[in-house]
């Protein structure tokens, strides 16, 4: 708004110098880097916040092996005893 | 032709600054409720997980050693290898003195596979055939029980109280269900015995085989 009531002010006079057409330029371009960050900052905060940790989560399909029956496993152990009876 | 003025110059400059400013207004207004960067023809996604599902157990102090028992004097002698040297008489064997177990001699099995099972005990004797007593056949006899390791069970299923053991390398019950769950405590197994004076001789050494199924 400031710019366009300086246009204006302006305007009603003289041909606006070099100096302040550079202003403007410079005005311009920030202004068009901030739009354009701020448009891609959205977006990516967009993208991350919806990342598809899907809504429909149901287990696919369970394709393990239960009806495999696994080897079993043996191990050993031992028990000593012996006797002495005095004979 | 003339050159544009400066003046005109400006007004195209602050035209593109309010284009610039109104395009981004328009946009972040159109986006508001949208999903943006976001893959809108899956639906479906697939992940493949692979466990691969093993028995296994292992076994701590995989021997009870009585030693040497001495049966003389006494009709019968009764020796038990889930208690100390001054309990059970086991003070008559040997070995029990070199027992490092607190409170006797056991065998610890663990489940520490990622399934549970079922653990089972087999002897390389039956009960009474261990014991050679021509005197009295039949007379001496050992018998085996298991118990939880800890207070957390290991053993979610059954253990086996103290049974005798009537056909060897037959598979008896250790625990129906034995967990792998931490902290994985197991099962431990214990021998008693009962020996007559009329003994001649022993099996010396039997073997015991531990076989785990999947539960």
């Amino acid at each position: 708004m400031n710019l366009i009531l300086f246009y204006v002010g302006v305007s009603v006079k003289e041909d606006i110098s070099r100096q302040t057409l550079l202003v403007l330029v410079v005005l311009t371009l920030v202004v068009s880097m901030l739009s354009l960050f701020t448009v891609m900052d959205v977006l990516d905060q967009k993208a991350t916040n919806y990342m598809p940790i899907s809504q429909t989560s149901t287990p696919s399909e369970n394709t393990n092996n239960q009806n495999q029956e696994l080897p079993p496993v043996s191990l050993t152990g031992k028990v000593i005893l012996n006797i002495n009876n005095g004979v | 032709m003339n050159d544009i003025s400066n003046r005109t110059l400006g007004l195209f400059l602050v035209i593109a600054m309010a284009i610039s400013l109104g395009g981004t207004l328009i946009v972040l207004n159109t986006t508001s409720t949208g999903i943006t960067g976001y893959a809108t023809n899956t639906t479906t996604g697939y992940v493949n997980l692979s466990v691969l599902s093993a028995v296994s157990i292992t076994i701590t102090d995989a021997t009870i050693d009585f030693g040497v028992c001495d049966l003389s004097g006494r009709a019968t002698t009764y020796v038990n290898s889930s208690a100390p040297n001054t309990s059970f008489h086991n003070q008559y064997c040997n070995n029990s003195v070199n027992w490092d177990e607190t409170n006797g001699d056991w065998i610890t099995v663990r489940n520490d596979g990622n399934v549970n099972v079922n653990l089972t005990v087999k002897f390389s004797y039956n009960s009474t055939d261990f014991f050679t007593d021509p005197d009295n056949p039949g007379a001496s006899w050992y018998k085996y029980w298991t118990e939880n390791a800890s207070t957390t069970p290991g053993c979610v299923g059954s253990v086996q109280t103290n049974s005798l053991v009537s056909v060897a390398d037959t598979e008896y019950n250790a625990c129906t269900n034995l967990s792998f769950a931490q902290p994985n405590p197991g099962i431990d197994l214990y021998i008693e015995a009962n020996m007559t004076s009329t003994v001649t001789e022993t099996g010396n050494s039997m073997t015991l085989t531990f076989t785990g199924y999947e539960a």
